[in-house]
């Protein structure tokens, strides 16, 4: 999937004048490469990675995705399909089956859904609509490859913060996405569990899928193809 | 099932402290309007049913046994008793212009001795006159009674074909009658004539508080019914004029006292389920806007992975009724145990007949009992659901990262 941003902006009311969080921008995601996106605190990153993954409509500007044929095998020019889907024209039902057909998100922070244990977690997207086939493998593997295997009966409660980081990035892969968002994957991790979170999200980019992260750690460029750094809502290539 | 599915009931049983409270808080909701439902129409059905015991327009007593201490305070509250007066009455009442039929009955209270199984009233009528205690008796027991057969009311232990003994004579139980829910379930029936051998037998062994009476000859009140179309009270107040010695009342004046109690307690039950469901409301106004915005940043999270707005609302939906109505369900079940087994007790207390509801009434009940609850949960928490489920995702996001 290539994914394209045109001139998306997004501004909130602060006082009595619109404060810009995005300003103007344009960007594109393609299958097969990892995109970091760097930044202070408060920049926009979010914002841009949220207006991206369908979670928060732009103020002005449109998001376009165009499926590749091919995409599923991992290749990464596949023709293109005829038409692109302008994700903020479709209305919520389509937009959120959009999201858990298309898309693997791993938003910023804690984010388990407290009741339910950690293969349950990572399985749940997979249960929203019809019920994915080998939907227990596919959490079992991907727990391997997380390396929480042992911890599939345990609570999110129970979890330390890089293992409740590797739950959130196994159940953002588990509908087998064409774009994963990790917004933050890799805050308050220690270097060793940092190194693991960004080698896997680096494999998953060969696997032909288009990875954007969030991250303010220096050591990402080094898995990324493209660097992006967020200044007050301005985006510029680093 | 599918975990998304199963999300509703995983919460409730993984939240065990917060579930119970909200049951609770529903159960008590429910337990209160099934419970007074129940108990209202206990006492209006136990009501009608004195009436039909009570079924004359006009009771006459000796005069001495008018009034609380005498004939209400055995049909009322349920103590034993006796009073008499010449068996000559009954043919100046039924010469009393306007009454159309009288039937006498004759009363005697067995003891706790060792000459008698046990305390309780007796009965006696006049199988050719009666049209009150006959038509009841013909529910339980087609044939006539014969001497020395008597019929026990509800409550009183004693089975068909046992043998009852009241001042040193055997009788035989004949039947058990049909619940009333009435004082009359712990009395004694039998014929005039039965009743007639154990008075003189009480008299003979010096136990009956009136040792001049001739057993043969009195009689202890006569049931009026009046002609189509006659004054009741100017027949009460011939009665009363032309026959010595007596008292004639109209049962409708014995029954209003408890027909007026009667409004008085549904009035306070219907206070007390309005105050209880306005409480509730509040209370689970408050607990669900609580789980619902501790939840809010888990509800986004649902919506990242995909849901729409329609099936988190589903699922929160679903969550909140599953609570309300095994809540309710509860609660009918614990108004169930204190009612059912209680009704006597709370009979005896409040000096009022009682009689549950059948079984349609007290399903109508539970389904009232169950639909309240469930509207006070939907109610109490519409406005929140609709404001999660279209909640901006972004900013909900925010929240407690
Ligand atoms: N819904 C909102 N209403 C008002 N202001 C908002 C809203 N969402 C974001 N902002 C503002 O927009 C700016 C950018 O926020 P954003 O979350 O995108 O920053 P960020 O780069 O992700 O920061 P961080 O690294 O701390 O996560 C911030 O100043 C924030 O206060
Ligand atoms: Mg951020």
């Amino acid at each position: 999937m290539i994914l394209t941003a045109e001139k998306i902006s997004r501004s909130f009311p602060r006082g009595s004048r619109e404060f810009y969080a995005l300003q103007e921008t344009d960007i594109t995601l393609a299958g097969g490469r990892m995109t970091v996106l760097q930044g202070r605190s408060g920049s926009g990153k979010t914002t841009l990675l949220n207006i991206l993954a369908g979670l928060q409509s732009p103020s002005s500007g449109r998001v376009l995705a165009q499926m590749t044929r091919g995409a599923e095998d991992g290749s990464v020019q596949g023709e293109m399909a005829p038409a692109a889907t302008d994700l903020y024209s479709l209305d919520d039902k389509e937009l959120s089956r959009f999201r858990n057909d298309h898309y693997g998100i791993v938003p910023q922070g804690q984010s388990a859904v407290a009741a339910l244990s950690v293969l349950e977690n990572i399985m749940l997207p997979g249960t929203v609509y019809s019920q994915d086939v080998n939907l227990p493998e596919k959490a079992q593997a991907l727990m391997e490859r997380m390396g929480i295997a042992d911890l599939k009966n345990a609570f999110p409660k129970e979890l330390s913060g890089g293992e409740m980081r590797r739950m959130s990035i196994a159940r953002a892969m588990i509908r087998d996405p064409q774009v994963l968002f990790a917004d933050e994957p890799a805050s308050d991790l220690d270097d060793e569990n940092r190194d693991t979170v960004f080698s896997i999200l680096r494999e998953i980019a060969d696997e032909g899928k288009a990875v954007l992260v969030v991250t303010h750690e220096r050591c990402a460029r080094n898995y990324a193809d493209e660097v992006y750094q967020m200044d007050a809502g301005a985006l510029r290539l680093a | 099932m599918k975990i998304f599915q199963k999300l509703p009931l995983l919460n409730i049983l993984r939240r065990p402290v917060r579930s119970a409270v909200l049951l609770f808080m529903v159960a008590i909701l429910s337990f209160t309007v099934f419970g007074g439902a129940v108990m209202v129409s206990g006492l209006r059905r136990g009501m009608a049913s004195l009436e039909d015991r009570l079924g004359a327009d006009i009771m006459v007593v000796p005069e001495e046994a008018a009034g609380k201490d005498g004939l209400e305070s055995i049909v009322l509250q349920g103590n034993t008793g006796y009073f008499y007066m010449d068996d000559t009455r009954l043919e100046e009442i039924l010469a009393v212009d306007g009454v159309s039929q009288a039937a006498p009955q004759i009363f005697l209270a067995s003891l706790a001795a060792s000459c008698c199984s046990a305390k309780v009233q007796l009965m006696g009528f006049d199988p050719q006159s009666d049209f009150t205690v006959l038509p009841w008796i013909r529910k339980s027991y087609a044939e006539n009674l014969k001497e020395m057969e008597v019929v026990v009311g509800s409550d009183i232990t004693s089975e068909e074909g046992d043998t009852l003994t009241f001042y040193d004579v055997d009788c035989t139980v004949a039947a058990k009658l049909t619940k009333t829910g009435t004082n009359y379930d712990r009395c004694v029936f039998a014929g005039a004539d039965t009743i007639r051998v154990l008075t003189s037998s009480s008299i003979g062994k010096k136990l009956n508080q009136f040792s001049e009476i001739d057993p043969n000859h009195v009689i202890s009140c006569v049931l009026v019914n009046t002609q189509d179309g006659a004054d009741m009270d100017k027949v009460v107040s011939a009665i009363n004029e032309t026959v010595d010695g007596v008292t004639a009342v109209r049962t409708g004046s014995m029954v209003s006292g408890i027909a007026g109690s009667l409004n008085g307690i549904s009035r306070i039950v219907r206070v007390m389920i309005i105050v209880v469901f306005v409480l509730a409301f509040i209370i689970m106004m408050i607990a669900f806007t609580m789980l619902i915005n501790e939840r809010r940043r888990e509800f986004a999270l649902l919506r990242v992975f995909g849901v729409s707005q329609g099936s988190l609302a589903r699922s929160v939906w679903s969550e909140i009724l599953l609570i309300c109505l095994t809540g309710a369900l509860i609660g009918v079940l614990a108004a169930l145990l204190v009612t059912v087994p209680f009704s006597g007790a709370l009979q005896g207390r409040m000096d009022m007949p009682m009689l549950m509801p059948g079984i349609a009434s007290m399903l109508k009940y539970l389904l009232l009992a169950v639909l309240i609850a469930a509207a006070a949960g939907t109610l109490s928490s519409c406005w929140n659901v609709n404001r999660v489920c279209r909640a901006d995702i972004g900013l909900a996001l925010r929240l407690e990262k």
